[in-house]
């Protein structure tokens, strides 16, 4: 099969592997960018009660070599399907879960995935660990957001008129004392007032995604 | 009677859901965290709140630093320094061949990145030995030496290692 990057068509993810491995290298590009923005999600969700985001990107960048390392080292005979357990992308999240267990054993940094939370409750005589893991323990007691429920999420965040999410987006990278002071929002005329109306969008978040 | 409780505590887990989304999105809270987590490890309508701000804040967040040039300019440096790494291959005997330059330049970018998050990014080498282990840091060291981007220095029986104030951020140093 010929790669060509002007196909209407977008190639599939082990379409672009089999690219990749006859030596194409921006098929490896496309693959990875399809994939860049879902894995730092998911690594923020894991991390919520310890985000670090240069750790974050640091570890992403480890899961895609190691995904890169894994598609190079592929038999011959080997290749992905298009869906289910054998499916590339299901191979890169066991990569992705195994790298996260893998880069915190070797740097020794306090990030407890999920997964690891899951089965037991912490050790109330442990002095190591902080107030905040015990209560990680508590609040993800449950399963990470599947992916389905991430692209849900996506599709909710695209269904939001352009202000609200223009809004959202400077909350995570700016505070609220100076999103005010933007000629845009100086209609709130308090922190809280705009508070209140991140608030609300989350509300209206929450209840696109449960219909 | 019921209907009162109900209002009042709902009315109170308000107060803590505002708490909750300050906490994810990074914005200062009305209240300390340990007033928030005490609530929230016997709340279980806040838990199931903050599993939610959980998902949404992470998939924004991701959203966010993904869309800035910043992100852009990463990943082609990410992808162009993969592109140039040659595939590892193995011996007849069944020795694995690595890229040598790229995995010293790898434990170059640890050293660099610890060194980086401290004060006068500077450390005794004995502290750093124990946080990425011995033969990571004698690696990293010595790669950032060779390109004259660390320095050493003795106080009494104890060594430190820093980084030269005048190393750009990540010049040269893979994975930075």
């Amino acid at each position: 099969m010929p790669f060509d990057t002007r196909s209407d068509e977008p190639l599939q993810d082990e379409q672009l592997v089999e690219a990749y491995r006859k030596g194409e290298k921006s098929a490896l590009d496309i693959l990875f960018s399809r994939y860049l923005t879902k894995i730092l999600s998911w690594l923020f969700g894991r991390s919520f009660f310890n985000q670090d985001k240069d750790y974050l990107i640091e570890v992403r960048d480890e899961i895609l070599l190691k995904v890169c390392e894994g598609i190079r080292k592929m038999p011959e005979a080997g290749g992905f399907s298009s869906r289910g357990p054998g499916s590339f992308q299901a191979w890169l999240w066991t990569i992705a879960e195994l790298e996260c267990l893998n880069v915190d054993k070797k740097r020794r940094r306090l990030y407890i995935p999920f997964s690891q939370a899951f089965p037991a409750q912490p050790d109330s005589d442990d002095e190591s660990a902080s107030f905040e893991d015990n209560i990680l323990f508590k609040v993800n007691s449950e399963p990470d957001e599947t992916e389905y429920a991430r692209l849900k999420l996506e599709r909710v965040f695209k269904r939001l008129k352009p202000d609200e999410i223009e809004l959202l987006q400077l909350s995570v990278r700016m505070k609220y004392k100076d999103i005010i002071k933007l000629q845009k929002f100086s209609k709130y005329k308090t922190i809280d007032s705009l508070k209140h109306k991140v608030y609300d969008i989350m509300k209206k978040i929450r209840k696109n995604k449960s219909r | 009677m019921k209907t009162t409780n109900a209002k009042s505590k709902s009315a109170k887990c308000q107060k803590y859901e505002m708490a909750i989304q300050d906490y994810a999105l990074g914005q200062d809270m009305e209240m300390s965290k340990e007033e928030l987590f005490g609530h929230l490890a016997q709340c279980q309508k806040c838990q199931k709140y903050a599993k939610e701000m959980r998902a949404t804040t992470s998939v924004l967040k991701a959203q966010e630093y993904d869309s800035s040039p910043e992100s852009k300019k990463h990943f082609e440096e990410f992808m162009a320094k993969l592109h140039a790494s040659p595939v590892a291959c193995t011996t007849a005997q069944g020795e694995k061949i690595l890229n040598a330059e790229w995995e010293f330049g790898s434990t170059a970018g640890l050293v660099y990145n610890y060194l980086k998050k401290l004060p006068n990014n500077k450390a005794p080498v004995d502290d750093m030995v124990k946080e990425l282990g011995l033969t990571t840091s004698i690696a990293g060291m010595s790669w950032l030496a060779g390109e004259n981007k660390l320095g050493l220095s003795l106080s009494g029986k104890d060594a430190y290692t820093f980084l030269h104030p005048d190393v750009p951020s990540g010049s040269g140093v893979l994975r930075s």
